[in-house]
């Protein structure tokens, strides 16, 4: 199997399954309960917490809350902000975690977009113009590293971009496709209030997200219940995920340990055929995304799941428009050409022979496709 | 104790055969008793119907099903009392206080039918008695309408017992499913397919279904539609299934070897090729599909003429000369319109030329269906095997 779509979900590493079946078989007591094999449990999770915060040197000024899922994070932070009257600042680019739940629960007058520029990079000027309109501003929400075309954002001239206009504004980063992709350093976290994360992207359990974030007497509960996470997220805790999450974290590779040279890999498939098309900014992180101008993606990665390799295509046709993206619409490519879109994502155990094999089968494929090419 | 009527349609035109229709149709009445009530069940021939008595008391699923089987005029759920006026009078007056409900006024009539000679009343004579009764009872709220009123009570008098009803549920009507042979379906996952379908298994054709599967250039969604309109389509038959034949390959081959102005035309004549060889398997005689004359260029009469003239069984398209409006109509009775309507990939359009023939050139369509059968033949064997089964239930 050739596996790309690590950005959808990244194979989970081995020795963190052994280490999580048996914390499933021996740490299951609640670890909530009063009794001393409950307080272990109790104890192993703070360490985690702890590793986590450290690992991003965010424990003297942030804390850290588990989910069940990096979307749900999201929601947990952009919700706070439904007492207030204050804008909030987001893009249509954005995963759809943070912009449909903006647009699901905040009206329309408090809701302000930035856009993005026809390569998929933030658009600096329009940014600047919108915090600048804007008043007062609540919350902005900047994606680090967008999940389906990879581009990624320069976080220090944003940071600093809102805080010359808004220095109050909660500023919330959604690092889920970021943390072991990117180049910038996690120095910068320090300026930010809060921060989004996921285990299965960096290659631990799915079933476990997490915020990192300052301190905030005002911050409402998420989910009532037992108290759990400071009474912000009842329910019990799972240990075996906490675990896994923190290995993951600990294990992360970092771009430099990619194995293939992103430009060779596009350039390679655009020796096949001219009508592969990468328009966005190739920045260090691992995903690939283009148009292939012939067919709509979805034939395209049938073509290649019989050959038992797996990439990404949104087209799903029971939507009325094929492949239709808020994304593509945003950066400004017509309707028409949506349904070619198609995304790549590898991660470090890609090598250099897997991407010549990937490279011949897709030449393959461009072969059995080519008659149908209008 | 519940009682079900069932009319039968047309087995009164089948003379000497109208026995072997009978006892068909009586077969598959058991059937879906036996699938559907918990409890026992007996049937029984009387004159003309069939009676079903069981003590189960969710009989509603049952004249859902028979409404759907072919054969059947309509389903009426019945009581059975005493040869007695009063009461047979007393129960007609329960069934009218049901359908009154808060009705301030309602039209009614009773309908009297004997087939006991020995009754001491006659037809008319116990309708006009029965009815003065029951509107003694009801006084003001009810009157007598004689010519389609809101509400009918029907009285059969049998030798030993009456029947009563006042609800009457519609089936297809038509001949049982395969007294009149069996035929392979094509479906598509447009409206046309299904309509088809129905129409033929009112006709008593049992069908096996078939659906081309061009994967990998289209994904599952639209094999899911199609199944979930089998799925409809299997409860106006009588256990029947569909066959998912993968056809990628079989396109694939096709697009590379001819004009791109048959691809579209061939690809048809390959599903007929195909489903004569499955029709040699399962022992079917026909191929049905939903062609409507001049829809789309597959459909002109040359076209037809080409698929035709290289098909060994016949080709029945039902709906040869049938509107739109009214295959759309159709298939919002049958309850296949939501279904249809479903947008999906469809392949034949993404293979389709920009001009696809019309009329089909005979001398190259020899030439091209005779190099091709040569090219399929095993590959058309092969896709047989490696279709997937999937058993309908009717009920």
């Amino acid at each position: 199997m050739i596996y790309l779509d690590c950005a959808a979900s990244n194979p989970i590493r081995e020795n963190i399954v052994a280490q999580m079946s048996n914390a499933f078989l021996n740490d299951f007591a609640n670890p909530h309960a009063a009794h001393r094999f409950g307080k272990e449990c109790g104890k192993k999770i703070q360490k985690v917490r702890d590793s986590i915060l450290n690992f991003f040197d965010l424990k003297n000024s942030h804390q850290l809350m588990f989910t069940g899922s990096a979307s749900e994070a999201n929601n947990f932070i952009i919700k706070q902000y439904l007492k207030t009257s204050g804008s909030i600042l987001y893009c249509r680019g954005d995963h759809p975690s943070v912009y449909q739940v903006i647009d699901s629960i905040y009206p329309e007058e408090r809701r302000a977009q930035f856009s993005l520029n026809q390569q998929g990079l933030l658009d600096q000027k329009n940014f600047e113009e919108k915090l600048n309109e804007i008043y007062p501003l609540d919350l902005v929400c900047l994606t680090w590293v967008n999940n389906q075309i990879g581009t990624e954002l320069d976080l220090d001239y944003a940071i600093q971009t809102i805080k010359k206009f808004h220095p109050k504004a909660w500023i919330h980063v959604d690092g889920v496709q970021a943390i072991g992709k990117s180049d910038q350093h996690y120095s910068i976290l320090k300026k930010i209030d809060s921060l989004t994360i996921s285990a299965h992207k960096i290659r631990g359990p799915k079933g476990i997200g997490a915020v990192l974030f300052r301190d905030n007497s005002l911050f409402e509960p998420l989910v009532y219940g037992g108290g759990q996470e400071f009474k912000l997220r009842s329910g019990t805790l799972s240990y075996p995920l906490i675990l896994g999450f923190g290995m993951a974290i600990e294990q992360i590779s970092s771009v430099q340990e990619l194995s293939i040279n992103k430009n060779e890999l596009i350039q390679k498939i655009k020796d096949i055929s001219d009508r592969f098309e990468f328009p966005f900014y190739n920045g260090c992180s691992p995903i690939v995304a283009g148009f292939f101008h012939g067919v709509s993606s979805d034939i395209l990665m049938r073509h290649l799941e019989t050959k038992d390799i797996f990439i990404s295509s949104s087209s799903a046709c029971s939507s009325k428009i094929k492949g239709k993206s808020d994304l593509l619409e945003l950066i400004g490519f017509d309707q028409s050409i949506h349904k070619f879109f198609f995304r790549l994502s590898y991660n470090e155990d890609f090598k250099k022979e897997d991407m010549a094999l990937f490279i011949e089968k897709l030449n393959d494929v461009y072969n059995e496709l080519k008659f149908l090419l209008k | 104790m519940h009682i079900i009527l069932v009319n039968v349609d047309e087995l009164w035109l089948k003379g000497k055969n109208r026995k072997m229709y009978f006892n068909t149709l009586k077969k598959q009445v058991g059937n879906i008793c036996q699938q559907l009530t918990k409890v026992s069940f007996r049937l029984k021939n009387e004159n003309q119907r069939i009676v079903i008595k069981t003590e189960d008391e969710n009989i509603d699923g049952i004249i859902s099903s028979l409404t759907r089987l072919p054969g059947i005029y309509s389903v009426q759920p019945a009581f059975e009392i005493e040869l007695d006026k009063e009461k047979i009078s007393q129960k007609c007056i329960e069934l009218v206080d049901e359908e009154l409900a808060d009705k301030t006024k309602m039209s009614f009539k009773v309908e009297t039918k004997r087939i006991n000679k020995t009754f001491p009343y006659r037809s008319m004579d116990f309708s006009r008695e029965v009815g003065a009764d029951i509107w003694t009872h009801f006084q003001d709220r009810l009157f007598v309408r004689l010519k389609e009123p809101e509400l009918t009570i029907n009285i059969k008098i049998n030798y030993k017992s009456a029947f009563i009803n006042s609800k009457t549920f519609y089936g297809v009507g038509g001949l049982p499913v395969g007294t009149s042979g069996h035929g392979i379906t094509m479906l598509s996952g447009g409206f046309d397919s299904p309509v088809a379908s129905y129409q033929m298994s009112t006709r008593g054709l049992f069908q096996t279904f078939v659906f081309f599967h061009a994967y990998p250039y289209v994904g599952d969604e639209v094999k899911d539609k199609i199944i979930e309109l089998a799925k409809v389509l299997g409860t106006y038959q009588h256990g029947s299934n569909l066959y998912v034949v993968p056809f990628g390959d079989i396109q694939n081959i096709i697009a590379q070897n001819c004009d791109e102005k048959y691809r579209t035309l061939l690809f048809r004549w390959a599903m007929v090729k195909f489903s004569n060889l499955l029709a040699s398997k399962i022992d079917a005689k026909a191929i049905v599909t939903g062609d409507s004359l001049g829809q789309v260029s597959s459909q002109t009469l040359e076209n037809m003429m080409a698929i035709d003239s290289q098909t060994d069984i016949p080709i029945l398209r039902p709906l040869v000369g049938t509107h739109k409006k009214d295959i759309i109509l159709t298939s919002k009775k049958i309850g296949t319109h939501d279904i249809s309507i479903i947008p999906h990939d469809d392949a034949c359009s993404m293979f389709a030329p920009a001009h696809p023939v019309i009329r089909a050139n005979m001398k190259y369509w020899s030439e091209v269906t005779a190099q091709l059968s040569e090219k399929l033949n095993d590959v058309l064997t092969e896709t047989l095997e490696k279709s997937d089964k999937i058993y309908l239930p009717y009920c």
